[in-house]
């Protein structure tokens, strides 16, 4: 577990909430900017203002490109790329678009930003960290490892350490807008804003998907999604704000009514003497003496009835063989 | 496999406790794909004794028990009451009961004990056990009733008041000593242990061995981790069973009723961490072993009776063969009606079936004098 070093990372938040060929989604802008503002809080992220873009409805791609490039090539530590806005899926099993604010649904690969493009680049980049969070339809497509017919190809990919992506939604499920912010993003600045009781000083990247999960789980919205390789999830993005000191070890044991330990013993002691008692009363109970002659018996004899269905077959077979 | 030439005249009905006068001679059945009772066809002299045995594997026989009482009855099916056709091939079945109160976990412990069995032979091995089918029908159904719990961790329905009663039966094959047995599962729903007059009665006092379920939600409800129940004073389901099964097989002078039964904490998970026997005993994994049986029901026994639950110790206190265990059908609590999949998997369920088996005598008792 370590904190980013804010000096040596970058940060590019894009958010799309005016469209000229799809709905407007007015919640973007505020949570973007309430996300890039919790980022760079010196209580919280300590992001400085010159390491981080916030962009809204950038207008073409150029624009948007330039602004992940240049934070992909200036982060040595982390590099976080943010994207708000609708989500449109391509044909092909993990195919995603971004859209811009003049993208045509119809037309996503010439008028959006193709989402392996800028894969390519948060790969490309010599951060340690690379977290990649996306809030918008279909972005569990991000964190479907791209399929390769070539195996080297694929081993190639989940070699690269310290990326970790982030989803609102499943692959194939909407993200859903809010009054204030959009839902994934709301619970997200919600969760690190507030904290989370009860857990570690620090919230990791992996403890804030595993929380953010649960509260989208909840209620009942579409639940975030994440694809991670090795340490990238130790990552810490702030600190906990409901952290209270050592967490508490509650022992269950404690609400529970205390037994004496001579309680446990008195009964144990009452058992061992039943089960005397029940010993005494099997003994009784076997039928007659010439049975332990029958070895393969033992044990069904502890009742006459029981012993005597046992040994019905063969006494009957005797008795037809008497009779013949 | 070998059928053996054991097949008795007399039997009790495991379903309704009635004499069966004439088994060997009784009717054989078979059903039709649209479920109508067919004759089924004799062996033909070019059939093998071993090519018989397994269509028989698909056939009933009509229960012709004299004392038969129709309110009584459990029958498999609408209109008739049958019975596996190998069910008298190997001395008289043993009937195995379950017993409990109204969501104690009967039918789910069932599931996984059914489960682990057919899943686990490796560990019925040591004692030289192995499980084969008796009749094809009763287990295809069964085994399709709990493939939601098995495969999906689904939470099964409650146990319907009507329902069949005798759900699973099984061949077990003893190496050791050479032995075959048919034995016979039931289970009912709770309700039905709450009157001495229950239609159930018959079924419970012709049993071989008995299986008391406690829950400890109910029975512990300060140490079981859950809020479903709280507290409170609940009926055990066990008191009416008990006093019917004393009365039909147990002498008026007799201190205990001659008859196995095991006691089984189910649900134990509720009391991971909570208490130091469970933690215990739900650490150790000695599923396929007797070894310590005797130590576990003290511990079972003290943690009940030290914790104002000894109406639960009722069969304990009752029968002349009792061990006592910790057991979880599914090891994790249910969430919306499906177990989550972290935890999930049956703890423990195998040994008190095992230890019943050794106080039955499918099992050497003498590996049970020994644990």
């Amino acid at each position: 577990m370590r904190r980013f070093d804010p000096e040596k990372s970058r940060a590019v938040f894009i958010g799309v909430s005016q469209y000229e060929h799809m709905t407007q989604i007015p919640c973007i802008d505020q949570s973007v900017l309430d996300l890039a503002a919790l980022l760079s809080d010196p209580r919280l992220g300590r992001l400085p203002s010159s390491n981080y873009q916030v962009l809204i409805n950038p207008a073409d791609i150029d624009y948007a490109g330039d602004a992940i490039n240049s934070a992909a090539d200036a982060a040595e530590d982390m590099l976080l790329v943010y994207y708000a806005g609708h989500g449109i899926s391509g044909l092909r099993r993990g195919d995603l678009y971004l859209s811009l604010p003049r993208t045509r649904p119809s037309r996503p690969a010439f008028t959006g930003i193709q989402y392996e493009l800028i894969r390519e680049v948060v790969l490309e980049s010599r951060a340690e960290v690379r977290l990649v969070i996306l809030d918008c339809c279909f972005s569990g497509r991000a964190t479907i490892p791209a399929l390769s017919a070539d195996p080297e190809a694929i081993k190639n990919q989940l070699r690269i350490e310290g990326a970790y992506i982030l989803a609102a939604s499943p692959a194939n499920d909407i993200a859903v807008a809010g009054r204030k912010h959009t839902a994934f993003t709301g619970e997200l600045i919600e969760l690190l804003y507030g904290g989370i009781p009860n857990s570690d000083e620090m919230l990791t990247l992996e403890t804030i998907y595993m929380h953010l999960r649960r509260r989208m789980h909840e209620r009942s919205l579409p639940e975030p999604q994440r694809l991670m390789t090795a340490s990238a999830d130790q990552l810490v993005l702030v600190p906990n704000r409901a952290y209270r000191g050592e967490p508490k070890i509650v022992d269950a044991r404690s609400r529970v009514p205390v037994v004496s330990a001579e309680r446990i013993a008195f009964e144990q002691a009452m058992f061992a003497a039943l089960q005397e008692r029940q010993a005494t009363f099997r003994r009784r109970q076997r039928p007659a003496r010439g049975i332990t002659l029958f070895p393969r018996l033992i044990g069904t004899c502890n009742h006459k009835s029981t012993f005597l269905s046992f040994i019905q077959p063969t006494v009957e077979r005797c008795a037809q063989r008497r009779t013949h | 496999m070998r059928p053996t030439k054991n097949a008795l005249s007399r039997m009790k009905c495991p379903l309704c406790g009635g004499l069966i006068t004439d088994w060997r001679n009784a009717r054989r059945l078979y059903w039709s794909e649209d479920f109508h009772p067919v004759s089924f066809p004799d062996r033909a002299p070019s059939e093998t004794q071993e090519a018989f045995y397994v269509r028989r594997l698909s056939a009933f026989r009509e229960c012709t028990a004299q004392q038969h009482n129709e309110q009584h009855s459990f029958s498999l099916y609408d209109g008739g009451h049958h019975l596996p056709d190998l069910i008298g091939d190997f001395g008289q079945p043993i009937v195995i009961g379950f017993i409990g109160s109204v969501a104690a976990g009967k039918t789910l412990l069932l599931a996984a004990m059914v489960s682990k069995l057919l899943r686990e032979p490796d560990k019925l091995a040591p004692f030289g056990l192995k499980i084969s089918s008796l009749q094809r029908v009763i287990e295809n159904r069964y085994l399709s009733e709990i493939e939601p719990f098995c495969r999906d961790r689904q939470v099964l329905p409650a146990t319907h008041i009507a329902g069949p009663g005798f759900v699973f039966a099984m061949r077990v094959d003893n190496s050791h000593s050479r032995r075959s047995f048919a034995v016979a599962f039931f289970d009912l729903a709770g309700e039905t242990f709450y009157s001495t007059e229950s239609a159930a009665m018959p079924l419970l006092t012709s049993a071989s061995g008995l299986i008391f379920v406690v829950d400890p939600a109910q029975a512990l409800p300060d140490l079981a981790r859950t809020g479903s129940w709280g507290r409170g004073f609940y009926a055990t389901g066990f008191a009416a069973p008990i006093d019917a099964i004393r009365k039909e097989r147990a002498r008026l002078r007799d201190p205990f009723i001659p008859l196995p039964a095991v006691s089984v904490v189910t649900k134990s998970d509720l009391m991971n961490g909570r208490d130091d026997f469970v933690d215990k005993w739900l650490s150790r994994s000695d599923e396929g072993e007797l070894a310590g049986v005797y130590e576990e029901s003290s511990d079972v026994y003290a943690l009940l009776a030290a914790r104002d639950a000894k109406q639960w110790l009722y069969p304990a206190e009752s029968f002349m063969d009792v061990t006592l265990h910790f057991a979880s059908a599914s090891g994790v609590d249910a969430v919306d009606g499906v177990f989550p999949k972290d935890g999930f998997g049956s703890l423990r369920v195998l040994r008190p079936l095992l230890s019943l088996f050794a106080m039955i005598g499918i099992i050497d008792r003498r590996i049970l004098a020994r644990a």
